[in-house]
């Protein structure tokens, strides 16, 4: 699996790289703005977010593509490697970039950050935002994130599956109904989702647009116990071991 | 000699299309085979199917025994007629990726096929023309130490030295213990190289005969034949 991560990395390298670097030059050129002009907080740490949400983006962009390109290519095809292999790689891949975007976003967000007149960052833990929070948040946006391109391998798979000019509206349809099958299926037996959501540490409520948040030091996720993240987890599984029986019996060059 | 590939009533469909029908045959350790026929009577559906990257509708396939699977395909060296490199590899970058996955590859063998190639291991294999990237793809193909090989119409598309030098280097560097299977249908150049051919048609199996045996008995080249079968 290492191997193909290899090849893998080498394969996004440029763009990964650009990606990283255009990002930083970015950050900074949005610090030295905030530095000599003041006023502009918000709107700067707005641009700053959008940007890390963008370099994301492109990033999964990017793997979902690698994903999608291993499909066709003879070179991969013919490997003698278990289909469960190919896919842990392309998630290996996703985890690692973005947990070295999280690092670049982080300490380019903490060097905007000083530069604001309104804030310190003992402030922070006024509010009650504490490290092991801040750690299990990111890990659940990461888990999250694994979670939604194992949805999108399924449904690249899927659509593979036919030798049709439109194949990728099947992926998209599968993407969608199996999606909200089980969301259904779900929600009758654990009675989840609805009016309440977990986004790792913090447990919200809605009620029309607004949000509240509950608790902001429950980290639900890790108890062994919680029902929504086991069901998650098992979810995932299923939807690799699918993933790597279609690649191996259905999809054809 | 040993039975190193089998084909037992293999059909194979796309859609109501059958582009194999009930085909059956084995051949064994140290041939060169031919596998001939007109465009489209099946030729690139039966190697991938012995190659792993297709499922036959029903029929069983074996190499050395097995089932074709993940055991074959390190035993089974396949020359698609797509490239087995990707845009952003150089030449050494395709030899790593080949030498990292198989432990069969014999990279000084491969060294001396670049050169035989007349091939830079710096080069990107995007600016390679299809004569050099076919012969790159017979060199990574080659340098393997497998058990059966099999190449797509290793010589379509390429001007006449490129050919030359393409059936001599399958004759030099392919491994004696183990069959190697040719899908054509340019047989003026290639028809020297043959110990044996098979002839399909419209996915069904025509022929599989000793070159020699086709020379005496029936007083025709492979050549003539081809063209009094597909006329």
């Amino acid at each position: 699996m290492l191997k193909l991560l290899k090849y893998d990395w080498k394969r996004n390298s440029t763009l990964f790289y650009a990606t990283l670097v255009i990002l930083f030059i970015a950050q900074l050129a949005l610090f030295v703005w905030n530095s000599v002009k003041s006023g502009w907080d918000a709107i700067v740490l707005g641009l700053s977010i959008a940007l890390i949400v963008a370099a994301m983006f492109i990033l999964f962009y990017q793997v979902c593509k690698t994903f999608n390109h291993h499909m066709s290519a003879y070179n991969r095809r013919l490997l003698p490697v278990r289909p469960i292999e190919e896919i842990g790689a392309v998630l290996l891949l996703q985890l690692i970039y973005t947990v070295l975007l999280f690092c670049v976003a982080a300490a380019s967000l903490a060097i905007l950050l000083s530069s604001m007149d309104n804030f310190s960052f003992s402030s922070l833990k006024d509010i009650g935002l504490k490290p092991v929070a801040v750690i299990s948040s990111l890990s659940y946006s990461i888990w999250s994130l694994l979670h939604l391109l194992a949805w999108i391998m399924l449904s690249i798979a899927i659509a593979w599956c036919f030798r049709v000019k439109h194949r990728v509206w099947i992926g998209i349809a599968a993407f969608i109904i199996i999606q909200s099958l089980l969301y259904w299926l779900m929600q009758k037996i654990f009675g989840l989702g609805g009016e309440e959501g977990n986004l790792g540490f913090i447990r919200l409520e809605f009620s029309g647009t607004e949000v509240h948040r509950l608790s902001d030091t429950k980290v639900d996720w890790f108890d062994p116990l919680s029902v929504s993240f086991l069901s998650e987890i098992v979810m995932f599984i299923g939807l690799l071991c699918v993933t790597a029986y279609l690649m191996k019996k259905k999809i054809e060059l | 000699m040993s039975q190193l590939l089998q084909f037992q009533h293999v059909v194979k469909k796309y859609g109501r299309k059958k582009a194999l029908d009930d085909v059956t045959f084995q051949i064994t350790s140290g041939k060169i085979i031919g596998l001939l026929g007109s465009n489209g009577s099946g030729k690139s559906t039966l190697m991938k199917l012995a190659a792993g990257v297709t499922q036959p509708s029903s029929g069983h396939i074996s190499i050395n025994g097995k089932s074709v699977g993940r055991e074959t395909k390190l035993i089974t060296s396949f020359m698609p007629d797509k490239p087995l490199t990707e845009d952003w590899m150089r030449v050494d970058d395709a030899i790593a990726f080949h030498r990292d996955f198989y432990t069969d590859f014999d990279e000084v063998k491969a060294k001396e096929m670049l050169d035989f190639m007349k091939l830079n291991a710096r080069d990107r294999v995007t600016t390679l023309s299809k004569g050099m990237q076919e012969r790159l793809q017979l060199s990574l193909v080659l340098s393997r130490d497998a058990k059966l090989y099999m190449l797509d119409e290793p010589i379509g598309g390429v001007d006449p030295v490129a050919r030359g030098k393409i059936l001599d280097a399958i004759v030099e560097y392919y491994n004696e213990d183990s069959s190697i299977i040719v899908s054509t249908h340019l047989l003026n150049d290639i028809e020297r190289i043959f110990d044996e051919v098979i002839l399909i048609r419209e996915g069904k199996l025509l022929l599989q005969e000793d070159v020699e045996s086709i020379r005496f008995n029936r007083g025709k080249s492979i050549d003539e034949l081809f063209k009094e079968v597909y006329a």
